[in-house]
């Protein structure tokens, strides 16, 4: 199943659009956290709780990431490989 | 006709195919432009600081397209997401502005600044090399 196709599916089952609305929304937070990383690297002000807060984005992603794709499993679905930026694309 | 062209699981498995490697090229190109250009100016510290001022603005870009994606999935109303979009057209404007600083100061020392035209000239071309050279800078910088 493509990552458009489950986005589509989730959006029409109350626990999964709950779970892929959080997994979204957090690769997006990941996304602006990891380009004000960038930003802050390059001016010598990226300190350890930019890294912390990014580290917690982090596997907060993978959390969700992992508990949908467990989701989608047990309904017999299998999901083709995705991370960050995969779901990015989906809301540009 | 062969047995792939009436097949149309086949048929659809290959346009797939087609269209992921021509997204790779894509990329390819845009990141190949970005590493091509990065070199030149290794060699010719005289601009390294337009570069560096190319390279925030287009990770300054790349973030304005994710809040404004974040703003669309929390449902933020229609004055919030419209502040946002004006602030990616700013962004993807100063990008521009740059870049072509960047440009015409090569052209000044009498370097090649094809590179420029490489890159494209509309603003979805602009905006999709500041979107590679953000992931790059990503991937130089941050473990992920």
């Amino acid at each position: 199943m493509k990552l458009a196709e489950l986005k589509e599916m989730c959006e029409k089952n109350g626990v999964l659009a709950t779970l892929w609305h959080d997994l979204a929304l957090t690769a997006i937070k990941l996304r602006e956290s990891q380009d004000l990383a960038v930003l802050k690297i390059q001016q010598k002000e990226f300190n350890l709780e930019d890294k912390a807060k990014l580290d917690t984005l982090i596997k907060l992603f993978d959390r969700l990431k992992n508990k949908l794709i467990e989701e989608i499993e047990k309904k017999g679905n299998d999901v083709l490989s995705f991370d960050v930026p995969e779901i990015i694309e989906l809301y540009v | 006709m062969s047995q792939s062209f009436r097949d149309p699981f086949l048929a659809d498995a290959w346009k797939r195919r087609a269209e992921s490697e021509r997204g790779f090229e894509q990329h390819d190109r845009l990141t190949l432009i970005y590493l091509e250009l990065s070199k030149v100016v290794r060699k010719n510290e005289a601009f390294s600081e337009l570069f560096k001022k190319v390279e925030t603005a287009a990770v300054k870009y790349d973030l304005t397209i994710a809040t404004l994606a974040r703003m669309r999935i929390e449902q933020s109303g229609i004055e919030s997401i419209a502040e946002a979009d004006r602030r990616r057209r700013l962004a993807h404007d100063a990008l521009e502005d740059e870049l072509n600083l960047l440009s015409r100061s090569f052209a000044k020392s009498g370097l090649d600044n094809s590179w420029r035209y490489d890159i494209g000239t509309s603003r979805e071309a602009v905006g999709n090399w500041a979107r590679k050279v953000a992931e790059v800078k990503r991937t130089q910088l941050l473990k992920r």
